[in-house]
């Protein structure tokens, strides 16, 4: 296939992938497609970016659900443009047990969360959220303040940092 | 108690400084030449090296020389032992360099407080004289140099509202309204507005002793003058009022209520100090408030702030001055610069001061 070929086929298709929203080059991405993946893990993020970068780390083992950008009227993003109605469809009905939310630690990250926790509240499934602490490797003097804090007060059992 | 002092300057495109090096004193220095030498504009640097912004330009890019590509300014500062080098650089449609040590803030707002300072400027009139935007920006970036809380929690604030104003704009364009989702934003807006309103009462209320203090020292006796807090928060809590103005906040399409409407009201015998001030009590009102400024921030901070004094005998008569200086002998103040149009009257002043002075003279060399 020479290039021009390839650009064609970029063109033709991408789309969206119709589970979890993320940009695929079929009707279903390869992550939602393999059957190997935990069928009752769904872990929420912002976009394909967020996707690939934690497909790096090789630690979620469940699938993805592509919101789409955050909650900002500033930026004109309101819930009806992110794929939130989607979501709590796919916990209804793809017996999901645990929802991760990975956002981004801002403003909007936050309220976005709030907005899935509400919408979410009254399935029976376990809503998590990604930890916030010092980056791996920092010095703890020169964390800011506000992450120092944070990590602080969701201080975790120190067996559970062991092993990993 | 240590002082906090620059060591040198190092202009590159600054303003109307093509290219300058100083070396200055650690007490008493004083800046001469005409008008338009570029006094003022090390004042600035200074305070830009310390605050990480302009005291005079809300705009990064209207310190770089006039169709210059950059600005650069950096020097060295002192508190003690300790040595720091702090570098501010900006390129034109970049965004602004700001480091200490050679490395780079996470947030520039944690640069605020390691160097403090305080100007007193010509300019001061504006807060009298300006919307309460103006005031609540004085106000803030004193208690933000020792309150880390505090700047967190106004910048969250600030956000959270322009997210709740976009909203109500939304709804009012869309003919819709959901309360759910401006609930959103109301609780983080209760979440700060407290933090916010506390720190700020309880700085005016130890502040007010201290601006009476000095107020006296420059005008006499015989005037009383004051500082007053006005906000709803005092009387009601910020979900109340968020409540209460509902309706009227989506007519407005912004939010009419919180602590960024809170303003401060200085006061001449109970009176507007804006409606019954001389022109001359004005002045001296504004240089009191600055001078607190220094004590509230020296004690806060434990360390003596950089003050300078734009142009400071256009404001005070010779006996204030003389004042000024015995100040100065009894180590009142750490690092001082000064600019002055009159070599003379600098020379005078100079000679007086029994710290150690430096006069730059910044006159085109012949």
């Amino acid at each position: 296939m020479d290039l021009s070929e390839g650009m064609e086929q970029l063109a033709k298709n991408t789309q969206f992938c119709k589970d979890c929203h993320a940009i695929a080059d079929a009707e279903q991405c390869s992550i939602c497609a393999d059957e190997r993946r935990d069928q009752r893990s769904l872990c929420v993020v912002e976009d394909i970016r967020d996707v690939l970068a934690l497909e790096n780390t090789s630690t979620h083992k469940g699938r993805y659900h592509v919101l789409g950008g955050l909650i900002s009227p500033m930026d004109g993003m309101g819930p009806s443009d992110l794929t939130v109605d989607e979501l709590v469809e796919r916990v209804e009905s793809e017996g999901i047990e645990e929802v991760i939310l990975a956002l981004s630690a801002t403003m909007e990250g936050d309220t976005t969360a709030f907005y899935i926790y509400r919408k979410l509240g009254d399935l029976p499934i376990r809503l998590t959220a990604i930890a916030r602490g010092l980056p791996v490797g920092d010095a703890l003097e020169y964390a800011d303040e506000v992450t120092l804090s944070r990590s602080f007060q969701q201080r975790v059992p120190f067996e559970t940092t062991l092993h990993r | 108690m240590q002082d906090v002092i620059l060591q040198d300057l190092r202009l590159v495109h600054f303003k109307n400084h093509s290219q300058a090096d100083f070396q200055f004193s650690p007490k008493l220095n004083a800046l001469v030449g005409s008008n338009g030498a570029g006094k003022t504009t090390v004042l600035d640097a200074v305070h830009v090296l310390c605050m990480t912004r302009s005291y005079f330009h809300s705009t990064d890019s209207h310190c770089i020389q006039f169709e210059a590509p950059f600005f650069v300014a950096e020097g060295r500062m002192r508190v003690g032992e300790t040595e720091t080098p702090v570098y501010c650089g900006l390129k034109r449609a970049e965004k602004k360099v700001f480091k200490a040590d050679d490395a780079e803030y996470p947030r520039l707002a944690d640069h605020l407080g390691r160097f403090p300072v305080v100007m007193i400027s010509p300019s001061d009139r504006d807060l009298i004289t300006e919307g309460s935007e103006a005031r609540r920006k004085f106000m803030d970036g004193v208690i933000a140099q020792s309150d880390k809380a505090f700047l967190d929690a106004l910048i969250q604030y600030n956000r959270a509202l322009s997210q709740r104003n976009a909203l109500l704009k939304y709804f009012a364009a869309n003919r819709t309204f959901d309360a759910s989702m401006l609930e959103l934003y109301d609780s983080q807006l209760c979440q700060w507005a407290p933090v916010i309103h506390s720190a700020r009462k309880a700085f005016i209320e130890s502040f007010e002793p201290r601006l009476k203090h000095y107020y006296h020292w420059m005008a006499g006796d015989r005037e009383e003058v004051g500082i007053a807090f006005k906000s709803g928060l005092l009387e009601h809590s910020m979900e109340h009022l968020l409540q209460d103005k509902l309706a009227k906040d989506r007519v407005l399409q912004y939010t009419s209520v919180g602590p960024h409407r809170e303003d401060l009201i200085f006061t001449l015998h109970g009176e507007p100090l804006q409606r019954v001030g001389s022109q001359g009590q004005q002045k001296s009102y504004v240089v009191a408030l600055k001078l607190a400024v220094f004590d509230a921030l020296k004690e806060a901070l434990g360390i003596k702030p950089i003050l300078l004094l734009d142009d400071i005998f256009d404001k005070l008569d010779a006996q204030r001055v003389e004042g000024l200086i015995r100040l100065v002998n009894e180590h009142h103040f750490g690092q001082i610069f000064i600019t002055d149009t009159h070599p003379e009257r600098t020379a005078l002043m100079v000679k007086e001061v029994n710290e150690e002075a430096k006069v730059l003279d910044l006159s085109p060399k012949q």
